[in-house]
């Protein structure tokens, strides 16, 4: 179906606001164990979410293959059927007008050519040296295509085609050490695949003899992907116009919340942080400033959410179907100017942590989170990695964690979790606590 | 235009197997879904969904390939699956020993779930009433400042089809339903609790019987009177001691630190970058003492109500009940056809896929622990010093499902067999195999559950689905509690 067709059916549908977010996704991804590929996938699906808002009542429907024109008025009228069984909300606000946003860009050939055979070829040479060396990998190559339309009845018609390809590697050691690596980007033929899978055998053959430590603090050395990690439960827990609201948040703009060398900004429209022009309203998406030097500034808004605080939409509505409220997919945190390869100078002991794993809330007021260190955990003594550690569980309040960052490489690496990306430094912090 | 299925499952079996596939299976899935949500009073979430389509499985040589598309047309069905025998073809690259699958016989098949109150027959307005009078009594209780409750539930119609001549029709009705009381002062919450006392509810294959059985407006009282009692609670107290814990939280812990860690799949590696692997490896079945003799799993798949129960997995295995875990001793794993067969032994019929986007995995069933004798109470008597926990509030275990920390939403101190002062944020950590060594006590089958977990994430791209966890109140012996630097 063409834009026309779905501004057409939004125009004319009954109700008072309209909004048809619609989401196709192909995703080819090659998934293997034990250096041999074990799971390997294409899907296609589409799925349509409409939203109407009729005397003030709002309600949602989602469906999967939604294809022709009939399909789509019947899912329209489907969620205006439902408004006469919701209460009223009288602070839902009037329906945004269309706005200009900015052009990036999102769609590499490269990637979208990708096939299967392609990635075959690809992890055999990537992985069949390993097999002579006695190592064996897990992770995936995965190739994805993502189109968002976003079409209301107020006349936003907006379209956005992306690509994302990433790989994923755990190398292991007969002796049950591991290392772990991520690169994600658009262009495919962009990522060192290469570099990756090296820096995954380096971690796990350092690891091969690991020490014991007992539990305690320990200054920590904080890979991207766990300074990520952290970065998106923080989020969860407080950057959202939703949380601030409901008094949730530990966030109060002019407070200060972090060490002063940390800012965090969501920048959707630098394109090394793999962001969307718009929202799933359809709202321009904003660069907004969060923390600046450790003081909260910003949080950020869909278009309720900003109503009913007195702003305006920052451009971070999720789909309509998820009830969590706006959140920052892409954000980017800078603490210091250490250059990567000076990072561990004058470091007498520390704990390389190389990945968090199974992070759960353990007391959100204090922002308090619990996991395990997995797949590269190392010590690293008088500013060099010497061998590995038995991983630990910790438990720390990530203000307290990111208040407490003693270096941070001005170098900045592209990680992800779940939708989310986060472009972030390795940080040196100071007292993290591990409990077992 | 949608196709007949059976004829758009023979035209997809017949390309692949003319593109060179030996083995092909179709699976086509409808779905219906609704949920309510209520907070303080208003619906705050009324969503619909819905969802059709398909997937084609191949063995190519020994490699599989998977495609699917929400597109149900025979020129769809042809272009599936000749990308199902492309990506076949892709993963022969690396390839070390061909996956092979015993044969299965001919099946012609249907099961549909019992249903007493089919959940989509009820008109919605007095499914929402049912939220909003619970939400008004809740609100009239003094000190409660926020109250939420939900309805969902799911209707999965699912065709099985393969070049095995197996052909299965299934109706899966599910329905889940909880309620979650806040109170506090001011704008400033307190403490809250959970009835059921999971993290989300209580879910069942089931329609809306379950709230019949679980009586949400019954509970409403003491789940207040129980939040109310933790915002005046001291913390809980750290050290080692004796634990009683109920079978919400037993359910979570099986779920954890067994049911995860006897996929068999993840015993050889295959999750090794995400779910991770396991303690339990092959040289160590029918010797790793994993709890004590009170120890008794089964993995079984039909379960009454048990969220996972059905009658045919997605690979078109007949679900059946096998024993996991005998007198604490490991004795069997949760199988797909092709693990299955690297141990010797029929499938256990767990391998399952969210809807018919994904490819089916090892997936936890219904694991349950078998009941004991005696109750509750009688597990307290039996405690001189310690504590007795409720609920689930938060769980962590480390990538080979031996290092935990969980935390209980509400604790009650125990001394000389009696519960005594409520306490607040209780929490513990420990070894998988330590803790269920200490096991010296489980209930009886009238304490007996089972209970629905409607979220468990594996698979990479992620597959969230529902596992259950048949558990009754257990006591733990010498667990260290409260672990803080």
């Amino acid at each position: 179906m063409d834009l026309e067709t779905f501004e057409k059916i939004a125009r004319e549908a009954e109700a008072d606001q309209v909004l048809i977010v619609v989401e196709e996704e192909e995703r080819n991804l090659t998934r293997f164990a034990n250096s041999v590929i074990h799971q390997n996938i294409d899907q296609k699906d589409q799925t349509v979410v409409v939203r109407a808002v009729k005397d003030q009542r709002v309600a949602v429907t989602v469906e999967h293959g939604v294809l022709d024109a009939d399909h789509l008025k019947a899912v329209v009228n489907r969620a205006i059927g439902l408004c006469p069984h919701l209460p009223q909300d009288p602070d839902w606000p009037p329906a945004p007008k269309p706005q200009k946003h900015p052009a990036i860009p999102g769609f590499v050939e490269a990637t979208y050519q990708f096939g299967p055979i392609e990635k075959g070829k690809t992890l055999e040479d990537l992985l069949g040296p390993l097999k002579k060396a006695g190592l064996t990998a897990a992770g995936y190559l995965e190739t994805r295509i993502h189109r968002l339309t976003v079409v209301t009845k107020t006349g936003i018609a907006k379209s956005f085609r992306s690509t994302t390809a990433a790989y994923k590697v755990i190398v292991q050691t007969p002796e049950g050490s591991s290392g772990y690596q991520f690169v994600v980007g658009r262009d495919i033929s962009a990522l060192d695949l290469q570099a990756a899978t090296d820096d995954a055998v380096f971690k796990a053959e350092t690891g091969r003899t690991k020490t014991e430590l007992p539990p305690g603090r320990y200054t920590v050395i904080l890979e991207p992907a766990a300074v990520g990690h952290l970065l998106l439960f923080l989020a969860f827990m407080g950057f959202g116009g939703r949380s601030v609201a409901m008094g949730w948040s530990f966030f109060r703009p002019g407070k200060k919340i972090l060490g002063e060398n940390v800012t965090i900004v969501d920048d959707p429209l630098d394109p090394r942080n793999l962001g969307m022009p718009f929202d799933y309203e359809g709202v321009p998406k904003r660069r907004v400033v969060i923390v600046e030097h450790g003081v909260a500034k910003e949080a950020v808004y869909d278009t309720y959410w900003a109503h009913k605080a007195g702003k305006t939409s920052t451009g971070h509505a999720l789909r309509p179907d998820n009830t969590y409220g706006p959140y920052p997919k892409n954000m980017v945190m800078t603490a210091g100017d250490t250059d990567r390869k000076a990072l561990l100078e004058g470091l007498d002991q520390a704990i390389w942590i190389n990945r968090l794993w199974y992070v759960n809330f353990f007391n959100p007021i204090r922002t308090q989170v619990t996991g395990m260190t997995r797949d590269g955990t190392l010590l690293v003594r008088d500013g060099k990695i010497v061998g590995g550690v038995q991983d630990m569980r910790f438990l720390v309040s990530i203000l307290e964690t990111f208040s407490s960052i003693e270096r941070a490489t001005r170098q900045l690496f592209l990680t992800q979790k779940y939708s989310a990306y986060q472009r972030v430094p390795y940080l040196v912090v100071r007292d993290f606590s591990f409990i077992a | 235009m949608a196709e007949p299925l059976e004829e758009l499952a023979k035209e997809a079996i017949r390309i692949a197997e003319k593109k060179g596939a030996q083995y092909v299976d179709v699976r086509v899935a409808r779905m219906q879904e609704e949920r309510i949500g209520v907070e303080t009073g208003e619906v705050r979430d009324l969503t619909t969904s819905g969802s059709a389509g398909f997937a084609v499985r191949v063995l190519k040589n020994g490699a599989w390939g998977f495609a699917s598309s929400p597109v149900l047309t025979l020129a769809e069905a042809r272009r599936i699956a000749e990308k199902a025998v492309e990506v076949a073809e892709g993963s022969a690259f690396l390839q070390e020993k061909p996956v092979v699958l015993d044969p299965l016989p001919p099946v012609e098949a249907e099961y549909e779930t019992p249903v007493e109150k089919d959940p989509f027959a009820v008109p919605l307005e007095e499914r929402i009433q049912y939220l909003l009078d619970l939400s008004s009594q809740a609100l009239a209780f003094s000190g409660v400042m926020e109250f939420s409750a939900f309805l969902h539930a799911t209707q999965e119609e699912r065709f099985f089809f393969s070049n095995e001549e197996r052909k299965i029709w299934q109706r899966v009705t599910k329905t889940g339903a909880g309620m979650t009381v806040t109170v506090g002062e001011g704008r400033r919450p307190r403490a809250s609790r959970s009835y059921p006392p999971t993290a989300s509810g209580q879910y069942e294959t089931a329609g809306l019987e379950l709230l019949d059985t679980w009586d949400l407006p019954g509970h409403l009282e003491q789940t207040v009177e129980e939040a109310k009692a933790l915002a005046g609670a001291a913390p809980a107290p750290k050290g080692v001691m004796d634990l009683v814990i109920d079978g919400a939280l037993v359910s979570l812990i099986i779920h954890e630190s067994i049911g995860h860690a006897l996929e068999m799949d993840r015993v050889l590696g295959a999750e090794a970058s995400f779910s991770g692997t396991s303690y339990a490896t092959l040289d160590q079945l029918n010797k790793l003492q994993i709890g004590s003799p009170l120890l008794n799993i089964v993995a079984d798949g039909r379960t009454p109500r048990g969220l996972a129960t059905v009658a045919y997995d997605d690979e078109g295995v007949e679900t059946r009940t096998a024993d996991l875990i005998r007198e604490g001793i490991l004795v069997g794993y949760l199988t797909s056809r092709e693990y299955a067969r690297l141990l010797g032994r029929p499938s256990t019929g767990s391998a399952f896929a969210k809807g018919w986007l994904h490819l089916p995995l090892i997936r936890i069933t219904n694991v349950n622990l078998q009941p004991q004798k005696g109750t509750l109470q009688d597990l307290i008597a039996g405690v001189d010093h310690g504590l007795y926990l409720s609920g689930v509030k938060s769980w962590s275990i480390d990538d080979r499902r031996l290092e935990f920390q969980f935390a209980a939403q509400m604790g009650w101190v125990i001394r000389g067999g009696k519960l005594r002062e409520v306490v607040r944020a209780p929490s513990f950590v420990g070894n998988t195999l330590d803790f269920w060594r200490s096991l010296d006590g489980v209930a009886g089958p009238e304490e007996w559950r089972i209970w629905g977990t409607p979220n468990c994430g594996k698979g990479e791209p992620g597959q969230t689905i529902g596992t259950a966890q048949g558990a009754a109140p257990a006591r733990f012996r010498r667990v260290q509690v409260g672990k803080e630097t």
